[in-house]
């Protein structure tokens, strides 16, 4: 399997996402409403040495892409790990209309462009009742278009759908996915959960490897289920040509110091680190303190 | 039994959810699914060959596969079909809001009773790590003696003009401010000071619905005189995320709480808890908050698996009482009455 960046920079501090602060979430939303302050901050991270980073594939990640494109020779070498879907807009969609209306919307309405004419042609009502491993390919590279033309390392499904569809103990699935990952984008399928030593447990099971799997980790053992120990030892077991392991909220949203937190994690057996901030003094001393082996 | 056989009724996205959740639960074999959608059971069944499909949930209760299910259709079945589940024996865990009257929330209540079997309405906040610290304070008496309440449930769930469309539309299926968000606080301040002896200053408005209201407000007195205030907005484009606050004034404090953490005030130090005179600030990623499986947030899990053991110890569930939801359902309906 090739192998992921050490360290990769997050979009969290980009869209307000804060699980500690909704003022401070708040704060940061309005702030990084204009483009411009975006881009200062990876050009910060850039300056620092990031050479790599993960986008959600939200709302307003489709203009944040348009620019990487149109600067390729300024961001040239960046490794993209781009996480998919954006959960709230499935939560939104079916919360209005139900599943299938929901599926069916964004699948086929307002795609206009980038070949949907041919996921029509794979037909609509057979996908639903036929076939959800289509439905889930054609998803899938309705996600995946907004991340067109950038240097693409692996592909993120986000915690919430890994999770939903993991309690269902359906191997067929995660197969599937991973395969259609590899084959048609050419890049590592990832997997982002709450749950890693269930995942990693299950995937065994399944006799599925070659998997990036990102999950919490961090001092304080926050989000990370069912228990740091728990955690603490599949990381230690792990063996990474077959699970390279990425580290999220290293920090616990705050409630830890940078030191407590790389003290911990550096100790452990992890293959690559992916975290958010906002001011280059913050992003420095974050990417200086990021020591784990290689 | 060594396994809890478990159905759900009603694979909307409550019913998705709650599948993923209790089947990571190793005591738990799932048996059975009814939805009315042939589509979903066509796409499902497939991937799941050891359940049971049914488009009629009467087909599933009859069907001697489940010792217990998980309710989860439109607001206004859940009397029929908790009704007959008990009339099978089979314990249920019942989505909130629990019924579309007071009397039919009180048949159950003292069917299931009567019957001794395993109820649970889905108030999920019941779990929340932040409001269980708060109850717990209330139950040491922190703050001294309770005077009043101030409670906001507030969200951006209807944000632009609804075209009258799905069952969440109209009041007599369940939909509306008060049945949707009213009852999660309402259900909240049960949790915490039992039963309103009172119900008074209610009012409904409307925002952007033609049909329920999107505006919910009103005053309980409890025993003890504890007095609250309850206000509900789902049409408060302000907040991205739904933001539930209560702020608790007592004699010897005060406690502000929201998803997010806690804050405590104390007139004076309290060396019995360790505490110091003035502000403590905790916020919920400080608080342990162990969970087995997560999916939708640790509450929705440990109220699952909370049912899920009670049915397998044949004992009562620590959750939200098919009782305990009528005194909600008639605040609710005291608020409708009234306006």
């Amino acid at each position: 399997m090739e192998k992921i960046d050490r360290i990769v920079f997050g979009d969290n501090q980009f869209f307000g996402i804060n699980h500690r602060s909704q003022e401070k979430a708040e704060e940061m939303l309005k702030r990084f409403g204009n483009i411009d302050n975006i881009f200062e901050v990876y050009d910060n991270a850039f300056d620092c040495g990031v050479k790599a980073v993960m986008l959600n594939s939200n709302e307003r990640a489709e203009a944040i892409c348009d620019c990487f494109r149109a600067n390729k020779s300024k961001y040239g070498e960046l490794a993209w790990y781009p996480s998919i879907p954006y959960p709230y807009k499935y939560a939104n969609m079916v919360n209005e209309k139900g599943i299938f209306p929901a599926v069916s919307d964004v699948l086929f309405k307002g795609n206009s462009a980038g070949g949907v004419l041919g996921m029509i042609g794979k037909g609509t009502a057979a996908v639903f009742t036929r076939d959800a491993m289509r439905m889930m390919e054609m998803l899938i590279d309705v996600e995946y278009k907004m991340f067109r033309g950038l240097d693409v390392k692996c592909l993120f499904l986000q915690n919430v759908i890994t999770d939903l569809i993991l309690g269902y103990n359906i191997k067929e699935v995660f197969e599937h996915y991973c395969e259609y990952i590899r084959k048609k984008y050419k890049v590592l399928p990832g997997l982002i959960t709450l749950n890693m030593p269930y995942l990693k447990g299950k995937l065994e099971e399944w006799g599925i490897d070659g998997v990036v799997i990102c999950s919490s980790i961090n001092a304080a053992g926050f989000n990370m289920h069912p228990s740091k120990e728990e955690y603490e030892r599949v990381i230690a077991e792990n063996d990474p040509s077959k699970y390279q392991l990425m580290a999220m909220n290293v920090l616990a949203s705050g409630s830890i110091t940078v030191r407590q937190s790389f003290d911990y994690i550096n100790g452990l057996n992890l293959q690559s680190v992916v975290f958010g901030a906002s001011s280059k003094a913050h992003i420095k001393s974050t990417v200086e303190s990021i020591q784990i082996k290689d | 039994m060594d396994k809890v056989r478990i159905g759900i009724i009603g694979m909307g996205r409550m019913g998705i959810t709650h599948y993923s959740i209790i089947n990571s639960n190793p005591a738990v074999k799932m048996t059975a699914i009814a939805d009315t959608s042939s589509l979903m059971l066509n796409m499902i069944r497939k991937y799941l060959p050891d359940v049971s499909m049914f488009e009629d949930y009467k087909d599933l209760l009859n069907s001697g596969l489940v010792d217990a299910v998980i309710v989860c259709t439109p607001s206004v079945m859940h009397y029929e079909v908790c009704k007959m589940a008990a009339e099978k024996g089979i314990c249920v865990f019942c989505e909130k809001p629990f019924t579309t009257s007071p009397a039919q929330a009180r048949e159950l209540a003292d069917l299931f009773e009567q019957k001794g079997l395993v109820n649970q309405v889905g108030y999920v906040y019941r779990f929340d790590v932040v409001f269980n610290k708060v109850k717990e304070m209330l139950d040491q008496q922190l703050i001294g003696k309770v005077c009043h309440v101030n409670a906001m449930f507030l969200s951006s769930t209807i944000s632009k003009m609804q075209p009258e469309k799905g069952w969440r539309s109209k009041r007599e299926n369940g939909g509306g401010a008060t049945y949707e968000m009213g009852s999660h606080v309402i259900d909240l301040m049960e949790f915490f000071f039992g039963k309103p002896q009172k119900v008074i200053g209610t009012l409904m408005n409307q925002v952007y619905s033609e049909a329920v209201e999107d505006i919910s407000e009103a005053q309980l007195m409890y025993e003890g005189g504890v007095s609250a205030n309850i206000h509900v907005n789902w049409s408060d484009y302000t907040y991205r995320k739904p933001m539930l606050k209560i702020d608790i004034h007592g004699t010897k404090g005060k406690i502000q709480a929201d998803l997010y953490g806690y804050r405590l005030f104390l007139r004076e130090e309290n060396k019995e808890h360790g505490l110091p005179e003035g502000w403590t600030s905790v916020p919920m990623n400080m608080l342990p908050d162990p969970c087995p499986f997560y999916v939708r947030g640790t509450s929705f899990t440990n109220q699952l698996y909370e049912f899920a053991d009670a049915v397998l110890a044949g004992r009562k569930s620590r959750g939200c009482a098919f009782r305990e939801a009528v005194d909600t359902q008639e605040v609710i309906h005291t608020i409708f009455d009234n306006n």
